[in-house]
């Protein structure tokens, strides 16, 4: 695979997340994936089996969400996507009700891209944006 | 400019930035730099003067700051970094002042290099989680 193919993988991908289409994401997984939440946001996740459950939960508590690609790089068997994710929290999320919140979230994320599947992700998004937005955090000597 | 001129430029801005050597960051930078900082509470950064302002006043709060390279991603006119930073919180930032903790957390970073400059920064590093080892923000535990 080349990395034409792995970006059109991402695009692929991007694409049917944006449709919903959870039962389509499973094509993306490699059997062997592991996603890193480089902000602590979300615990280890690993396969396809649990990949899959983390989107729906993530869907489900996140109905009207769509993500953009702002900018993609691509070298080798990565692929850097620059995105921002664009929701409301309308369902239960990481045990946090919803708030009803608009979330408004950038991130830079790294795959790695195996036969035309995400074999691993590192994801580095504004965790303070969700964080808020679910209402996971408040600054010091906030009340609540 | 290729992609591996350019990974080396955007090694040695870093190593620069990384120095306090802010004239060799100045020379380094296209006319008209700017940083986009991906998470709201910090603030986006114009010119080399911009840089050395910034980096002053993260100097004043984190003096012994390291920022150690994990990874570079380049196609075109794009390099991707990822990176961890280090530091000893010793002074104001945020309005918290100086705890003496230890801090550290991941960032990413998308450069676009024009005639082997850096012309534009894409920025994200995990404040939330920095904030939180500082003591700015308190985790809100869920509902039970």
């Amino acid at each position: 695979m080349g990395v034409e193919e792995n970006k059109q993988v991402m695009r692929n991908l991007v694409a049917t997340l944006n449709a919903g289409d959870v039962a389509k994401l499973g094509q993306f997984i490699a059997p062997s994936f592991v996603r890193h939440d480089l902000a602590n946001m979300v615990p280890r996740i690993s396969g396809p089996d649990e990949g899959l459950d983390f989107l729906t939960a993530f869907l489900a508590a996140f109905g009207d969400h769509s993500l953009e690609i702002e900018d993609m790089v691509a070298e080798g068997d990565r692929v850097v996507l620059r995105v921002s994710h664009t929701a409301t929290h309308k369902g239960p999320f990481l045990g946090y009700s919803p708030t009803g919140r608009a979330l408004r979230m950038a991130a830079i994320n790294v795959y790695r891209i195996e036969d035309g599947k995400v074999a691993e992700g590192w994801y580095l998004q504004d965790a303070l944006a969700m964080n808020r937005t679910i209402g996971a955090v408040r600054w010091r000597g906030e009340g609540d | 400019m290729g992609a591996e001129e350019n990974k080396q430029t955007v090694l040695r801005f870093f190593e620069a930035v990384s120095n306090g050597d802010m004239a060799a960051v100045a020379g380094l930078l296209a006319p008209g730099y700017l940083r986009h900082d991906l998470v709201s509470v910090a603030p986006d950064i114009e010119g080399a003067e911009g840089v050395a302002s910034y980096m002053a006043s993260l100097n004043a709060a984190f003096p012994d700051m390291r920022w150690e390279i994990e990874g570079l991603v380049a196609e075109g006119d794009r390099v991707a970094c990822s990176y961890t930073l280090a530091a000893t919180h010793l002074g104001e930032f945020m309005g918290i002042h100086a705890t003496g903790k230890r801090i550290s957390g991941h960032a990413a970073a998308i450069l676009r290099l024009a005639d082997g400059k850096i012309a534009e920064n894409w920025f994200v590093a995990d404040w939330a989680g920095i904030l939180r080892q500082i003591g700015a923000l308190e985790a809100v535990a869920p509902p039970a």
